[in-house]
């Protein structure tokens, strides 16, 4: 079969760091935030709900995010979600972690490049 | 010894341990033991290898065959198994190289301060 | 997969895999502690931290374990949850994959239960490999299966060696008396014809050289159905006298269900070979034999050839150019379905192709709008091989659900068309959707499942997976790949289309020519009825023609009859006689060498009856009877075979009928009728006037200026205001019966017709899939050049010619092929060449317009692209 794609998730928190970024400009919608990483990302991530949702959940019960019922712009019932005290420290935190095991990893693959 | 050390939870998780395994192996044929070390050095001890996750690794990598093992003879005239990279490694090395900057560079993107 | 195979290398040397582990943690250990020892630790310490470092061992072999083992099926439930979920978001693509799949499994099988009936499934009788039928036939004849001379067959029968069995049987007909008179038909049988089927009876005995004793009841073996209908399936019906029209008969056996060798026979009675059935006249009889053990067919066709040049030597008036032909029993019942069969087969199979094709093409538009996600996907944690396992999961859900409604179909299919009797297939009543049929179903939904999981996922290649796009709207690397591929999906089911619509259109146009055909009388408006005279209420030759005549008087005054008439044998019927001739004053012709000719029996009402008209001479008269000199009629063909370029009137012929030494005038010429088939030619006939040759067996010919069925019940009363007990065999009207002649080309047609619709529509959806696909995907790309000011038609010519390049190459490869192929419509043709041009032509343009049709959408869609739109969502 070839040469297959080795997973490489950094981290889970890959995602959760996006999702507290997308959140850190203002309360939104699972589908808004998804749109908006898409966007941001110059279509390079297209977030699916089955690994958005989880995501949104695991960070609501760490406490990073909060949520409550709203009205969307089409005037319908939506979750919405928003940043809390927890989650900006949280997304600092996750933010600089993963700038140091990049930069980690990738001292490891330039050894030996001029 | 008193390197910065990344947070416990962030311990090389499969994908990055196999790309940074095959980056070691690019260099020369290791025991494992001797691959645990490299990385440790050249991350400046920011990454830490878990034994129990190395070997594993290092049999996921022979399934796929881009390594390969052989019993040699260290310098210290002590037996041990040795890894070598494969061609079709090699090919996968460049492969999950590139895809790792993309990928960094997708995140930071969306990441970036502003 | 290799790594499958080191996987299995595990599996087989895994203490070995395990030990080396083992004795490689160790060492990692001791390098460890000798680390530790040498950074200045103590040295049981520096072990004790090396130990502790490696940590759980057995949670690290375990984990190895884990690495090697296969995958946990756990994974699989959870591959199949998620495709179904993907499924039930996209109702409209999963309808139209799943009916796709259905109507083309549910063909296939179909089409499968029947073959395997026919061609794989064994003849019901004990070792029917080692059944075999024997013709004769005259050398200097196209009729290969001609009857057998009873004596030439009991010769055979004292002189062959290589069978072990070899029995002969004839028609029979049973006038049944009681409440409801009627006539049942059956075969006299040789006494080893049991032996030869391997069979005997289910009830009572077979037959013993008692019944066939003079003046003992005639001793019956019914078949099962006739036992079950007539005589109400009672056991005490076995042995007890059967009342006929005269005298009695009585049923000694019974014969298992569904045993019908012979074709529609109802029982079977002895045929005793009596000494003076070797006197050589007349072939009338059927030969079957079971091959001695060691015997193939070629030895025994080999060793009568030989039998019979010894018999033209031994009798060479009646023997000679005749020889022996022997058919292994197998190819004689399904024989001439075969090439029929095969090319449906290979129809059927074209269109399973095209929807698979289909499918697979909507699958591969699916995946490739779904790269980016998988890109993602990739990224963030899921292998290659798990999308792998993820898209089969959904291919297999896919093909399970299509096969599933199709075998459902197919079954249904099958029983209704056992239900519909469709006689074109032999053996039909055998056929059912058995577990050979029921296993190659599901292998098929397999290999469709496979072959759609795996196919996109291959096509896409991995880098294609890891490689987002970097701006809306544009294209990376694999996506001209695939969209070529997309192309040439769409060029092969054009070819395919193309290749079905000629071989529909020219069956459809044959039967057209076919039944253009001037049959050489008017069927419009002409009721037959089928009448037989016991012999012995109505021996001698007056008591026929009393009869006949009266009915044919009575018949007339019912009220909108314009014309009535009698024959013996009716045209279209299967069966005419034939025997040979010769013209008075000239040379006796060598033996075997005398011209043949059919022959029927007629009165005077009989031709315009049928419409035909007397071309020269004149018609039969009642003048021309007992005791008038005899006359008879000849028709064109004859006339030309016998008397080419000269007036056949006046002429005198002798013909080996009857009498075959009395002279007959011919006194006049009677228009061609077709016989023996709309497509046989007609063949030489004389007419023989029935007042001098009155037959029991005749056919009344009435015309009508009304509706002709309507007159059957007052043309019954008139029968049975005759003879109450006189049965009518059969009626049928003149249309019926070219109706049913063409039958056996009409099934295939009707059935190609529907596959070339059913391969047009799939056709047409898969093209109009990618050519939407391709609007949607350059939809940026028209908004900008229509605000350049780029026209409605170069616009068109953008979207379109791309998609109609596809077409074209599809047109141009199925006209190829479809030069190839048409040639096997074999019989299916009439009156036009295999490569019919005008038929070729008219089919391609077909497929053009449909094709046009199916880009009419798109091509709206894109005309309709507002540029302003799409330069705004550029960002």
């Amino acid at each position: 079969m070839g040469a297959s794609v080795a997973s490489l998730d950094l981290f889970q928190g890959t995602l959760d760091l996006l999702v507290l970024k997308a959140l850190s400009w203002e309360p939104a919608h699972g589908y808004a935030v998804a749109t908006w990483i898409r966007e941001r990302s110059d279509e390079a991530f297209l977030v699916e709900e089955g690994a958005l949702y989880p995501a949104l959940h695991r960070l609501e019960r760490r406490g990073a995010i909060a949520s409550e019922w709203g009205l969307s712009e089409n005037n319908r019932r939506a979750k919405y979600y928003r940043l809390t005290a927890r989650g900006r420290a949280l997304l600092r935190a996750e933010a600089s972690h993963w700038d140091r095991y990049v930069g980690a990893v990738g001292r490891v693959l330039r050894a030996g490049e001029r | 010894m008193a390197a910065r050390r990344v947070a416990l939870r962030a311990e090389l998780l499969p994908g990055t341990l196999d790309l940074l395994i095959l980056k070691t192996l690019s260099v020369q044929p290791m025991h494992g033991y001797g691959i645990a070390q490299h990385i440790g050095r050249l991350s400046a001890e920011a990454l830490r290898v878990e034994e129990g996750s190395l070997y594993p690794a290092l049999q996921r990598l022979r399934l796929k065959g881009w390594v390969k093992a052989e019993w040699k003879l260290s310098p210290t005239r002590r037996r041990a198994r040795y890894y070598a990279l494969t061609p079709a490694g090699r090919r996968q090395l460049a492969q999950e190289v590139s895809a790792f900057d993309r990928l960094v560079t997708a995140v930071r993107r969306v990441v970036r301060p502003a | 997969m290799i790594s499958w195979f080191r996987r299995l290398a595990w599996l087989l040397d895994r203490r070995r895999f395990e030990a080396e582990l083992g004795e490689e943690i160790r060492i990692h250990e001791e390098m460890a502690a000798e680390q530790a020892r040498h950074e200045g630790m103590a040295p049981d310490e520096a072990g004790f931290a090396a130990r502790r470092r490696v940590g759980n061992r057995a949670q690290l072999a375990e984990a190895a374990r884990d690495v090697w083992r296969p995958p946990a099926l756990g994974d699989l439930g959870q591959d199949l949850r998620y495709a179904l979920r993907g499924l039930r978001r996209q109702p409209g693509y999963a309808a139209a994959a799943a009916i796709t799949l259905m109507l083309a499994i549910g063909a296939t099988t179909a089409l499968f239960s029947v073959l395997d009936a026919l061609l794989l499934r064994p003849l019901p009788y004990r070792q029917a490999d080692r059944m075999v039928q024997v013709w004769e036939h005259k050398r200097t004849s196209d009729n290969r299966e001609n009857l057998v001379s009873p004596a030439n067959f009991l010769d055979w029968h004292d002189r062959a060696r290589s069978f072990e069995h070899l029995a002969a049987y004839t028609w029979s007909s049973l006038p049944l008396a009681g409440n409801t008179p009627a006539v049942v038909y059956g075969r006299m049988v040789t006494g080893n014809f049991y032996s030869v089927m391997g069979a005997r009876p289910a009830l009572g005995r077979g037959f013993l050289p008692g019944d066939t004793l003079v003046g003992a009841p005639r001793a019956l073996i019914v078949s099962h159905a006739l036992w079950s209908t007539r005589f109400g399936g009672d056991s005490a019906v076995i042995g007890k006298p059967i009342p006929l029209r005269e005298g009695s008969a009585q049923i000694v056996g019974v014969m298992p269900e569904g045993f019908r060798p012979l074709g529609s026979e109802e029982y079977w009675e002895p045929w005793p070979m009596q000494s003076d059935l070797r006197t050589r006249r007349g072939r009338y009889a059927m030969v079957v034999g079971r091959l001695r053990t060691g015997a193939a067919a070629e030895d025994a066709d080999r060793e009568l050839k030989g039998i019979a040049a010894a018999l033209e030597q031994e009798h060479p008036k009646f023997n000679a150019e005749w020889g022996t032909r022997v058919v292994p029993l197998g190819e004689q019942v399904t024989g001439g379905a075969r090439p029929v069969l095969l090319l449906l087969a290979g129809a059927i199979a074209s269109v399973l192709l095209i929807a698979c094709l289909n499918v697979a093409n909507l699958r591969l538009g699916q995946v490739l709008a779904r790269r980016t996600e998988l890109a993602v996907r990739t990224a963030l944690g899921a292998s290659r091989t798990r999308i792998i396992r993820q898209m089969l999961a959904e291919g297999l859900v896919l093909a399970a659900i299509g096969g599933a409604l199709g075998i459902i179909a197919a079954i249904a299919g099958v029983r209704a068309l056992v239900a519909a009797q469709v006689t074109l297939i032999p053996r039909l009543e055998e056929v059912t959707v058995s577990l050979r049929v029921l296993v190659f179903a599901l292998g098929l939904t397999a290999l469709i499942g496979l072959a759609f999981g795996l196919a996109p996922a291959l096509a896409l290649r991995e880098d294609a997976l890891r490689q987002p796009l970097s701006r809306r709207g544009g294209e990376t690397g694999s996506a001209p790949r695939a969209r070529r591929l997309r192309g040439a999906l769409v060029s092969v089911q054009v070819a395919l289309s193309l290749m079905l619509l000629a071989g529909a259109s020219l069956s459809v146009r044959s039967l057209g020519k076919l039944l253009a055909v001037d049959p050489g009388f008017e069927p419009g408006g002409v009721l037959t009825v089928e009448l037989e005279l016991p012999e012995e209420a109505y021996a001698g030759p007056g008591r026929k023609i009393a009869f006949y005549e009266t009915l044919v008087e009575r018949v007339r005054g019912i009220p909108g009859i314009t014309d009535i008439g009698l024959v013996n044998f009716l045209p279209l019927r299967g069966f005419t006689p034939g025997t040979g001739f010769q013209v008075v004053g000239r040379p006796e012709p060598a033996a075997g060498q005398a011209p043949s000719t059919q022959l029927i029996v007629a009165d005077p009402g009989y031709h315009q009856a049928m419409g035909t008209p007397i071309l020269q001479g004149r018609g039969l008269t009642p003048a021309d009877q007992l005791g008038t000199p005899r006359v008879i009629l000849v028709n064109q063909a004859f006339a030309r075979r016998a008397f080419p370029g000269a007036d056949p009137i006046g002429q005198r012929v002798k013909v080996a009928y009857a009498e075959p030494d009395s002279i007959l005038s011919i006194v006049g010429v009677v228009a061609d009728m077709r016989r023996d088939g709309l497509d046989v030619e007609p063949a030489p006939m004389v007419v023989y006037p029935f007042r001098q040759y009155p037959f029991g067996y005749m056919t009344l010919v009435v015309r009508s200026s009304r509706d002709p069925e309507a007159l059957a019940p007052a043309i019954r009363a008139e029968i049975a205001a005759l003879d109450r007990s006189l049965p009518v065999l059969g009626v049928e009207t003149l249309e019926s019966r070219i109706h049913a002649t063409t039958a056996d080309r009409r099934y295939p047609m009707l059935l190609l017709s529907l596959l070339a619709s059913l391969a047009l529509v799939l056709s047409a959806v898969g093209l109009y899939g990618v050519l939407a696909y391709l609007v949607g995907q350059r939809a940026r790309e028209i908004g900008i050049r229509k605000a350049l000011g780029a026209s409605r038609g170069a616009i068109a010519r953008l979207v379109l010619g791309e998609g109609f390049r596809f077409v074209l190459l599809g047109v141009v490869v199925g006209l190829l092929a479809a030069l190839f192929t048409t040639r096997y419509l074999g019989a299916l043709l009439y009156g036009l060449a295999p490569n019919d041009p005008v038929t070729l032509g008219a089919g391609a343009l077909i497929l053009l317009a449909v094709a046009a049709l199916a880009a009419w959408i798109p091509a709206r869609r894109a005309l309709r692209v507002d540029p302003a739109v799409t330069l705004r969502e550029d960002g």
